[in-house]
């Protein structure tokens, strides 16, 4: 009688303390969740969050709702995440200037590691450096050999100053001893603009910015900053072959939500969206976009997350980027 | 011929009745939009965006230009009766548009834009068609220098817009470009004269200023007049449609704007901005006859000219976007984005792969100018008719839809203190006798500028002689240097004061 | 020194500050030089030949000639103040203060919020017809900006909309 009794009071007691979390598990969403994206409609950012909103909202029949908070590299949108109530009803998209902005931005309304949790690491990109039909250079090694020969040798635009390609080719120039000319533009468009009719000689953006240029011959890719060549630029060597052994910068794409999160929340949430990108027209959408999509689980991301700020924190250091120069 | 073959394959598509449904959907939308001041083109494509996926592509296109242009038409609406430019381009259209709308002529007005705006775009959709490719050459030697001496030439060019003091224009202009540095720089990353608020990093909205200066600084301004001065307003309405006059008057005007609409618009960045600004400096250069007003009065040539531009300036701007797949604007970066969710990829290879969709679309744009002048047109009256609606009512709603506008752009009340900020200088201004025009000129131009002498100095490792050795940045400098002793020659300074004292 | 034009004389005061406190921002920042321009550089030479203008068209209106003295003449206080409050008021409660835990109350509030303060910067204020104009305002706002669209803004107070 007595085990009978204490196994009923155990099965009731675990019944008591699993219940509310399975019941928290099970109930999410209530009500219609925000997913806040941080960037202009039509970007990458905001189409993978129209993607994702759209899919998930026939798949757990509640609302989710795209909402575009932008400005600051999307540090103003992620601050809206960070201050949300932590019920799993707002979670947010963030791009790699999300690894960049602690180190860029002075005096940030939140704590990047603190007030926010990594839910997924979505997808990641590779950028691929090109130069102008007319220019001399036909792989990367040749643009070194050019770069070395005295400082700012080789000018090359970027899509703005701190972004991944400008942070990367810094690095780059750091490890090979070599000072290239950066010319900073405001975004994909006005760089590609400019790369296409030779104004600048040479320009890294992603495979996704620079493709179709190089499809179209009026540019010619030289290396890829993966650490493998990427699907879409076939035969297109990557960096770490071309001179820089075991080099790999990526852009990419994650999920967060707001710090208190509680962590069965946080796994609901990866799981409907991982969910969602293994729908083949989702993937097929987002690879579209240049993604290769990952699907890292939270504690994976958080990982990633906090080296690239260490490691692109160092480069904004040493070479005092962003502090006015 | 190889045009009519492709223009005719363009028509089959245009023309079925799916397609021009959802261009005129496209038209309707966009003439709301444009009309209801702040509201942009961007927000609501992004809210159609997600309804285009289900859509065949080139109906998702045709229906999302018609809203582009038809804003383009909208904003000129509201420029025009209540001082209000929803869009910049729609900014020197206040200029004589609204003193001709408070001379109760309203409607020529608004005929003007509508019309001239219609000649406009179907000249600029022939150019698309047919010239895309050396006129994508010419934009090919647009350097930074280039744009540099360009905007040199436009600033001088925007002193020209104001009809007062010189010295005022120009500090103005100076202001502007003041106001357009505030955000972060470009070229070094760092935030400029933000004050550490998070929202002044990426620089103040042109809407928050054009609302708050033009159209608070204006309300303020007209509550401030006795109430029989200000039903002048809405009380004469001296008939709704241009007279033979006006018509004899606009003609010329029109085909001057569309000219240099055309060839500016095809730079990406700013380009079409330029236009209209552009096309009003030329009309005031232009000599005026005896019996007419001048520019600045009321003038109709004052709107017919840069609304012809920058409606061919919207047209041309399409070619860098479908010839290499670079959006010039904002606008056109979601059309892309709209083209990639429908699995095309924009970029030469569209012309060559996706013809039907190439030339449906271009067509399709000439139809849908047509059917917003047919739409446009008998809107006039309805237009007018609200203007008869007692002040008290209207200013109200003004600043009602001013304020969401802004709201509505970023989801940020901080943009609704800012336009608040804005009108009380705007008011100030209007008190001390400064006009507002220049001042958006040089907010316009200011950070381009900046922007591209540093990249063509970076580029050429501070070379300053880069601007002079390159040849069309010395071409653009030489004629800015004639533009401007041109201005200042004593005979002409004598004629403005003669012009002005009468 | 008599001044010729009141309205220059008090626009060359204010470009002249306006000229000097973009200037001093600019100082703030890096310079660099003409060849490699840091952040600094543009603004501060704008800033100093603004304040060189406005200090030119100070002078100019107190020996210059012109007829009648250019007065500014009065000012619309209570419009102004009246406008730029309904717009601020309109914000607060759109939107909410968050510095000071004001949630927002929503476009519908915010609209009568509006209408009625702006309507107080006529002299005659008819309440009835000011409510009237609020109802009209609201139901045209919420037919073209939520319903047709779909912009996404508070409209009701959080314990309506839950």
């Amino acid at each position: 009688m007595k085990k009978g009794c204490m196994a009923a009071t155990v099965v009731a007691m675990s019944i008591c303390l699993f219940a509310p979390l399975a019941l928290a598990q099970g109930n999410w969403p209530t009500k219609p969740v925000k997913i806040i994206v941080p960037f202009p409609p039509g970007g990458s950012v905001d189409q993978l969050g129209r993607i994702l909103s759209a899919k998930l909202s026939t798949q757990l029949g509640q609302q989710f709702i795209v909402e575009n908070r932008t400005g600051a590299s999307g540090s103003i949108g992620t601050a809206v995440v960070a201050s949300s109530p932590p019920d799993g009803h707002t979670f947010g998209l963030v791009f790699d200037t999300h690894a960049v902005n602690p180190s860029t931005i002075p005096k940030m309304p939140f704590d990047t590691l603190k007030d926010l949790a990594s839910v997924m690491l979505v997808s990641t990109a590779a950028m691929a450096i090109v130069a102008h039909e007319k220019q001399p250079y036909k792989d990367f090694r040749d643009l070194l050999e050019a770069a070395k020969k005295k400082p700012k040798a080789v000018a090359y635009g970027s899509v703005g100053t701190g972004s991944l390609g400008h942070l990367a080719m810094t690095q780059i120039g750091g490890i090979l001893g070599i000072e290239f000319n950066h010319i900073p533009y405001r975004g994909g468009g006005p760089l590609m603009n400019d790369a296409v009719n030779g104004q600048v000689p040479v320009a890294i953006a992603t495979v996704f910015v620079t493709n179709p240029h190089v499809q179209s011959g009026k540019v010619r890719a030289l290396g890829v900053t993966s650490a493998k060549p990427t699907p879409q630029m076939p035969g297109v060597k990557p960096v770490a072959d071309q001179g820089v052994p075991n080099y790999s910068a990526v852009a990419w794409w994650g999920v967060i939500a707001p710090g208190k999160t509680p962590p069965p929340i946080i796994n609901r949430i990866y799981e409907e969206i991982n969910k969602v990108l293994k729908d083949p027209e989702v993937a097929q959408k987002l690879s579209l976009q240049g993604m290769d999509l990952i699907g890292g689980k939270p504690a994976e991301f958080d990982t990633f997350l906090k080296s690239e700020i260490s490691r692109w924190a160092k480069v904004v250091r040493d070479n005092k980027i962003a502090l006015g120069d | 011929m190889d045009l009519l073959a492709n223009l005719s394959l363009g028509f089959g598509v245009a023309l079925t009745p799916i397609n021009l449904l959802y261009a005129f959907i496209g038209c309707f939308l966009g003439t709301l939009i444009g009309v209801l001041p702040g509201i942009g083109p961007v927000a609501t494509i992004a809210m159609l965006l997600p309804a285009t996926f289900s859509l065949p592509p080139v109906s998702a296109l045709i229906m999302l230009a018609g809203l582009y242009y038809g804003a383009q038409y909208g904003g000129s609406t509201t420029s025009i009766l209540v001082n209000l430019p929803g869009e910049p381009s729609a900014v020197v259209t206040c200029i004589d548009g609204y003193q001709m709308a408070r001379q109760g002529r309203a409607g020529p007005a608004l005929a003007a834009a509508a019309l001239g705006s219609f000649f406009a775009g179907s000249v600029g959709v022939l150019l698309l068609a047919a010239f895309a490719p050396p006129l994508m050459l010419l934009a090919a030697e647009f350097g930074p220098a280039e744009y540099f001496s360009l905007m040199i030439l436009g600033l001088i060019g925007a002193v020209v817009l104001a009809s007062g003091s010189l010295l005022k224009a120009i500090a103005m202009v100076l202001f502007g470009l003041l106001l357009g540095l505030v955000g972060t720089d470009v070229n070094s990353g760092i935030p400029r004269f933000s004050f550490d608020i998070p929202e002044l990093i990426d620089g103040i909205g042109f809407v928050v200023i054009a609302m708050g200066i033009f159209g608070y600084g204006e309300i303020v301004s007209n509550l401030g007049r006795s109430e029989k001065e200000r039903e002048v307003y809405t009380a004469k309405v001296h008939g709704l449609f241009p007279t033979r006059r006006d018509f004899k008057d606009m003609a010329p005007a029109v085909l001057r704007g569309t000219c240099l609409g055309s060839l500016l618009g095809v730079l990406p960045g700013g380009g079409a901005l330029l236009g209209s600004f552009a096309a009003y400096a030329f009309e005031k250069k232009v000599r005026t006859k005896p019996d007419e007003l001048p520019l600045g009065k009321g003038n109709i040539r004052g709107v017919a000219a840069p609304e012809s531009a920058n409606n061919a300036g919207a047209q041309t701007s399409f070619i860098p976007m479908l010839t290499l797949g670079i959006p010039p604007n904002a606008v056109m970066a979601l059309m892309i984005g709209a083209m990639i969710i429908h699995n095309i990829q924009p970029g030469p290879q569209v012309l060559t792969r996706n013809p039907a969709l190439f030339w449906g679309l271009i067509t399709s744009m000439w139809i849908g100018n047509l059917m917003l002048v047919i739409l446009n047109l008998p809107l006039i009256g309805i237009w007018i008719k609200m203007l008869k609606v007692p002040y008290r009512f209207l200013f109200p709603a003004i600043v009602l839809f001013c304020a969401i506008g802004v709201y509505s752009m970023n989801n940020n009340t901080f943009d609704i203190w800012m336009l608040a900020g804005f009108g009380f200088v705007g008011y100030v201004f209007i008190k001390l006798g400064c006009e507002p025009a220049p001042l958006v000129l040089g907010f316009i131009l200011g950070p381009m500028m900046e922007e591209n002498l540093r990249r063509a100095l970076l580029l050429s490792l501070g070379d300053w002689s880069t601007f002079v050795t390159r040849p069309l940045s010395a071409g653009l400098l030489a004629t800015a240097l004639l533009f401007l002793l041109v201005m200042l020659s004593p005979a002409v300074k004598k004629k403005r004061r003669e012009a002005f004292e009468e | 020194m008599k001044i010729k034009s009141q309205k220059d004389f008090f626009s060359g005061l204010l470009f002249m500050g306006l000229g000097i406190a973009f200037g001093w921002g600019a100082l703030g920042y890096k310079l660099g030089d003409a060849g490699r321009m840091g952040p600094g550089y543009f603004p501060l030479i704008l800033g100093s030949l603004m304040a060189v203008l406005g200090a030119v068209i100070t002078l100019k209106a107190l020996v210059g000639k012109s007829e009648g003295g250019d007065r500014i003449g009065s000012w619309a206080w209570r419009p102004l103040v009246f406008v730029l409050s309904s717009n601020l008021v309109f914000g607060l409660l759109l939107g909410g203060l968050p510095s000071i835990s004001l949630p927002p109350t929503g476009l519908i509030a915010g609209i009568f919020g509006l209408t009625i303060i702006a309507s107080l910067a006529e002299r005659r204020f008819h309440s009835r017809d000011v409510l009237i104009l609020a109802a009209i305002l609201a139901v045209i706002s919420y037919a073209a900006f939520i319903a047709l669209l779909k912009l996404l803004m508070p409209v009701w107070p959080a314990f309506i909309a839950g």
